[in-house]
């Protein structure tokens, strides 16, 4: 098979090869482990499109989702099309054909490009197939799938109580939620409304707690105080503690009944509706999060003020500048360019802090100016209470679609920013 | 400094310090007082029983949700590990196409909650059939907690010295052994995190168990929120008692291991 050099092939003629059976063309120029790659991996990924278990519907039933529901005869009940398996069978198909597609293009690429010119093939290394398919798998089923089939589901009518298979059928609506989302006056006004409470939050939360943290890493770093290593595990306690416990007693502690309105009974003032009053809930559930999350922040900022070297502050010192104008023109940009990334992941996640929300007022007081949802909400919560207690699947899809819009364009941001520094 | 001027330091100290120390001294009050009484304001030394850690043992489905986190939590570490270890040490001494791409994706998605496909989460698993079973719920949680705990391992894995896999290269090493016999066992303590954060997860998650498991596969998250949604908060005393067992034990370990979290150290990680 070795071709002799007066007769090499041109690249078609490799490429062509290529295109017949995947891995020829780099079998014959002696490439065996790649040929052996990519020909395994179009036949495994073809057979999986064509063959497996959700290939019987396949993109057939994706188009459709079904045409006869389940129906009953007398008592018996007598199966129709699931239009939900449907959805599910022909997304996994259509993955499958996506991979198989992209095995076989970059497959011929390849082997154009080998037999144009002297192409550095890299080193494979066999352990590679061991140690990263179980992660591929995970993120092509559990992270990617899951996003398509979000994203579909925004343009279906699954919901309660009318379209639930398998007693009905669920059909493509197109564009009509998202119209909706725009059209609807109580829709876009819950958008908004939560939207911009879920800014805030996130801001609030993380920029108060963040400030506070760096003054009290100020106070320990710069006061000779009795016993730092007592208050320093003192301060770190509220993060040892696991946030889900931390925000249930939080939650009693603030009840109606509970102590503090207990105590402030005792002391002859009234008792005030922490967790009900729209605004005094908004300010309880800000202040619970920063009580939690200050002391991470304390712990980050600690840590980056001892990378700021002391020489600065001498030289400021002796340009004349008091401990106010050091911390103003020193330790403050410093400390916050070191901790910008991780200030970034920090805003994300709270901005996604469902458990922040969630345990502690539900989303509640409720108000008739929201959709299913209450005055705490962020999307995030709004989400999660419309598809566990309203079934309102579609609508909670089309949400879901536009936060993780929102959060990719973010995240691509963030990425930028931090390979700049 | 003059000591005159501590004084009001230390004030501030003590002002924030029980503003952290109450809500815990509440919880272990009432875990300890008697009676049912959700909130009484006044309270004395004889009441002190353990009663309501007896009832959680005898007279309630706690260590049935005991047992049950704690299958799951341990099946959970033990995969997560695995998994984190082989992903973290491609990415960190592979090569391969693709990567720089692969790893932008990683640490993008970092800022996407599982939680944010829940409900396309449970359809695929009704569809797998995988609904009410630890395994299901386990993958889940393994792909959600990938993308945070490789970048830290792989961080970690990129410090160590590069000639020390050459010189085992040299000798002859392959990829798998380089990967059990050098890099392995040098990366034990962030492997250590990685296994406290992986066992800890199951115990304190809400979400996805609310939503995939029922019946006699509850888990205690799901128990004590229950609970506490109980009306009259009869059950108050006994979410106090369970909090203690459960929260105790993690707070310890957290605070004997975060001198090994330095979070500048993970700044560093990210610039990469």
């Amino acid at each position: 098979m070795k071709p002799d050099v007066e007769s090499k092939p041109t690249a078609w003629g490799i490429m062509c090869r290529s295109a017949l059976i995947p891995g020829w063309g780099h079998l014959y120029l002696g490439h065996r482990s790649k040929a052996v790659l990519f020909g395994l991996g179009f036949l495994v990924s073809g057979l999986l499109t064509v063959f497996s278990p959700s290939a019987a519907t396949g993109l057939a039933g994706l188009i459709t989702l079904g045409e006869s529901p389940q129906t009953l005869d007398g008592f018996s009940v007598i199966p129709g099309d699931h239009s939900l398996h449907l959805l599910v069978d022909g997304l996994i198909t259509l993955l499958f054909g996506l991979v198989c597609l992209t095995i076989y293009l970059v497959n011929l690429w390849q082997a154009f490009m080998l037999g144009r010119t002297k192409y550095h093939i890299q080193r494979i290394h066999g352990f590679l197939l061991v140690s990263l398919l179980p992660g591929f798998l995970l993120l092509v089923f559990f992270i990617i799938l899951p996003f398509l089939l979000t994203l579909t589901v925004g343009f279906t009518d699954y919901r309660s109580p009318d379209h639930l298979p398998p007693r009905a059928l669920v059909d493509w609506v197109g564009l009509q939620n998202f119209g909706k989302l725009i059209s609807l006056d109580l829709w876009k006004q819950t958008l908004l409304s939560v939207g911009l409470w879920n800014i805030i939050w996130a801001v609030g939360v993380t920029g108060l707690s963040y400030f506070l943290g760096m003054g009290m890493s100020g106070l320990l770093a710069n006061h000779p105080i009795p016993w730092p290593n007592f208050w320093k595990i003192l301060f770190l306690l509220p993060y040892a503690l696991p946030t889900f416990f931390s925000l249930l007693i939080m939650r009693s502690l603030f009840s109606g009944t509970g102590p503090i309105n207990l105590g402030l009974g005792a002391l002859g003032l009234p008792a005030l509706p922490f967790l009900t009053d729209p605004l005094l809930a908004r300010i309880t559930i800000i202040l619970v999060n920063v009580w939690l999350t200050t002391p991470f922040f304390l712990l980050l900022t600690s840590s980056a003020r001892t990378t700021v070297g002391s020489e600065l502050y001498e030289a400021a010192a002796l340009d004349g500048a008091g401990s106010w104008t050091q911390f103003r023109r020193v330790t403050l940009p410093l400390v916050w360019e070191t901790t910008l990334p991780v200030v970034l992941l920090s805003f994300f996640f709270q901005f996604n802090n469902l458990a922040g929300i969630y345990l502690l007022t539900e989303g509640n007081p409720s108000s008739v100016n929201l959709h299913y949802a209450g005055q705490t909400d962020i999307l995030i919560s709004w989400i999660y209470k419309l598809t566990l207690f309203q079934g309102q699947y579609n609508l909670a899809a089309v949400l879901t679609t536009v936060l993780a819009c929102f959060l990719g364009t973010a995240g691509v941001l963030m990425r930028r920013r931090m390979t700049e520094l | 400094m003059s000591r005159t001027k501590r004084w009001p330091l230390i004030g501030l100290l003590i002002l924030a310090g029980s503003g952290i120390v109450y809500p815990l001294f509440w919880i272990v009050l009432s875990a300890f007082r008697s009676g049912n009484a959700l909130y009484s304001a006044d309270f004395h030394l004889s009441e002190l029983t353990l009663d309501h850690f007896y009832r959680l043992f005898t007279a309630t489905e706690f260590p049935l949700w005991f047992l049950n986190t704690l299958e799951l939590a341990g099946l959970h570490m033990v995969a997560g590990l695995i998994l984190t270890a082989l992903t973290a040490f491609s990415f960190s001494r592979l090569t391969f196409k693709g990567k720089g791409l692969t790893q932008s994706l990683v640490l993008i998605l970092q800022i996407f909650p599982t939680f944010l496909s829940m409900l396309a989460l449970f359809i695929l698993l009704d569809r797998w059939n995988l609904l009410n079973s630890y395994f299901g719920l386990i993958l889940v949680y393994l792909a959600g907690q990938l993308p945070f705990s490789t970048w830290m391992v792989k961080g970690y894995m990129d410090a160590l010295p590069r000639s020390l896999d050459e010189a085992a290269r040299i000798d002859g090493a392959s990829d798998y052994q380089v990967f059990t016999r050098v890099i392995l066992p040098l990366s034990t303590p962030v492997l250590g995190v990685v296994a406290l954060a992986d066992f800890t997860l199951p115990w304190f998650d809400f979400v996805f168990q609310s939503l995939l498991l029922h019946g006699d596969r509850k888990t205690l998250a799901v128990g004590v929120l229950e609970w506490l949604h109980s009306p009259s908060g009869q059950q108050f005393p006994l979410f106090a008692a369970a909090c203690l067992l459960i929260a105790l034990p993690v707070m310890l370990m957290f605070l004997i291991i975060q001198k090994f979290l330095n979070p500048v150290m993970m700044v560093e990680r990210f610039k990469t």
